[in-house]
């Protein structure tokens, strides 16, 4: 084992690392962009609502490598095809937890919203969402930490960050980087997941428990 | 005003919630709206501030049909309190009494001034401005969501069984202080409820209705009490009704009799000198604690050793009713009477509370 590999590409490791994040957080932005008005679209619609929740189930059941193999005619080897499909991904979590959430909004709350003069929009941006936060946070961690892990099967169209090391560990019959891409991805996931903890915590201080 | 011209309401399964309603709600006073599940009661306060909207007819406001104004105007000006209080568990005390005032644009200083009165009127410490719903009681969370209603200080208080999920402890003192309040305010308000005691306890006016949303009654509690329109309402009533009647007259014309009291900290053999057969033992500061009798005093020692039978002290405002019972649970038969402060000051028999009650009825039951 040579594991001064690792100290002698450090910089390259660095940025690696950075790049693996963007992909994932664009991926999980955009994946969040889609699935908030498609999850209220299904809330609001009941017809809607089987078949918002049917696709975004459709979509998840593509392997991966497929799923990427299917965009190349579209979008080419790039980055967009690696974002694009990550996004997708996201989609069954994201949009199924903006349901959940939405639907857990107490109907005497709703009412009350109501009754005062509150319009539709205004509950929906001041009441609604903000009370389906906790849910919403819950899918977005379990997206993030999925997506951080799937980033690297974008490795076959080259656009996989991380995941290019453990394509060329494997070409070379070489583990160091194989091990340290794998390392690395494990810390960026539980990096990842503490800071959403924080930001849901910051950001819905009356679920804290206390007097 | 509110009110409601052949008013009815059919919703998209076919039920007939409201039928042909005539009916007009007095401004300034209490209105209860009273029957069971599936009676339109409810339909017929949520068309008020257009939560429902008729099937056909008129729901007038001041004069003005409902539909002629936008909902949401309508509503800001329209107080409304709901079952476990609905309140916005995202968003502090403060902030949801200030919910209304901040949609009609008031500025900050207005909106904090008014959440410090709102909360003294509705007797909540101002500290709990700060703290979210969950971290407060059920009759507490009940109190904010009456200080809500009242933020924009609105004309028209819209209650629908705003007391149904506290206990019955609480209940009776969120009743209390719904009157004390309407004392103060004179808003016009509509109360929905299904328990009839709470009807007739808090309404200057009951609307009876029956299931498939007919009005039955609508007359004051003394009225409906002495003279049921039909027998739905004599049995909605039950069976106690001229008891209930007692509950709509206080004792205040009631006399007050002398009576000896002997305060905790006398003596035994001092307290035995004071009578021969039940004395009223009163605390240093001169409220009631109980009924003792001389024979069974312990040997030695002071009063505040003896194990009375508690009596309570009734004040000018309690009702006949209140007082019939207390003379039932006395040993001596008689209802110990306080001044403001709780101290006593004296006692009534049955035959003078009795002889109140017959004026009373002689009163309300003229045909």
């Amino acid at each position: 084992m040579r594991w001064s590999w690792i100290s002698d590409h450090a910089g390259e490791l660095a940025m690696t690392t950075l790049e693996h994040s963007a992909i994932a957080a664009v991926a999980v932005l955009c994946g969040l962009v889609l699935a908030l008005p498609l999850g209220v679209l299904a809330v609001r619609f009941p017809l809607l609502k089987g078949a918002v929740l049917g696709i975004s189930g459709v979509l998840f059941t593509i392997p991966s490598l497929a799923l990427f193999i299917l965009l190349l005619p579209f979008t080419g080897l790039s980055y967009e095809t690696a974002v694009l499909g990550l996004t997708v991904y996201t989609l069954v979590v994201l949009v199924r937890n903006t349901v959940e959430g939405l639907a857990s909004v107490p109907p005497n709350v709703r009412e009350a919203a109501r009754a005062m003069g509150y319009g539709g929009t205004r509950t929906l941006l001041t009441v609604e969402l903000p009370l389906a936060l906790p849910v919403i946070m819950a899918g977005v961690r379990v997206a993030t930490v999925m997506t951080i892990s799937l980033v690297s099967v974008a490795g076959f169209i080259g656009h996989g960050a991380l995941g290019q090391l453990f394509i060329d560990g494997f070409q070379r019959d070489f583990a160091v980087p194989v091990i340290a891409g794998v390392v690395i991805t494990l810390m960026l996931a539980l990096v990842a997941d503490l800071l959403l903890v924080v930001t849901q915590h910051a950001l819905t201080p009356w679920t804290r428990r206390g007097r | 005003m509110i009110s409601f011209e052949a008013v009815n309401k059919k919703f998209a399964d076919g039920t007939t919630a409201v039928r042909e309603l005539d009916m007009e709600i007095p401004e300034g006073q209490l209105t209860v709206l009273v029957g069971s599940s599936g009676c339109g009661k409810t339909t017929t306060l949520r068309m008020i501030n257009r939560m429902i909207d008729a099937t056909s007819g008129k729901v007038r406001v001041d004069g003005r049909d409902v539909r002629d104004v936008n909902a949401s105007t309508l509503r800001r000006n329209i107080g409304y309190v709901i079952q476990q209080s609905g309140l916005f568990p995202h968003r502090t005390i403060g902030d949801n009494i200030a919910t209304v005032p901040r949609l009609l644009g008031w500025d900050r200083k207005r909106v904090r001034d008014r959440v410090v009165e709102l909360l003294d009127t509705v007797g909540l410490a101002r500290d709990l401005a700060g703290k979210y719903p969950h971290q407060l009681s059920g009759g507490q969370q009940q109190r904010v969501g009456v200080a809500r209603a009242l933020a924009a200080d609105p004309p028209i208080l819209l209650m629908d069984e705003p007391f149904g999920a506290v206990d019955p402890v609480v209940r009776t003192l969120l009743q209390d202080e719904l009157l004390r309040l309407q004392d103060e305010l004179h808003k016009t308000i509509v109360f929905v409820t299904h328990d009839i005691d709470e009807a007739v306890k808090l309404g200057d006016r009951i609307a009876i209705f029956k299931t498939g949303g007919h009005l039955v009654q609508f007359s004051t509690p003394a009225e409906l009490l002495t003279h049921p329109a039909d027998d739905f309402v004599a049995d909605f009533l039950g069976a106690e009704r001229g008891l209930k009647l007692l509950s709509l007259t206080s004792l205040a014309d009631v006399p007050i009799e002398p009576v000896t009291t002997v305060t905790e900290s006398t003596s035994v053999a001092e307290a035995r000198r004071a009578g021969d057969g039940w004395i009223l033992a009163v605390t240093d500061n001169g409220r009631p604690r109980g009924w003792v009798h001389v024979d069974h005093l312990p040997a030695d020692g002071v009063l505040a050793d003896a194990e009375p039978i508690v009596a309570a002290g009734l004040t000018a405002n309690a009702s006949l009713l209140a007082a019939l019972d207390a003379t039932v649970s006395s040993p001596v038969g008689l209802a110990v009477r306080v001044d403001e402060d709780g101290c006593v000051a004296g006692v009534s028999s049955p035959q003078q509370i009795n002889e109140r009650a017959a004026r009373f009825r002689a009163e309300v039951l003229v045909p």
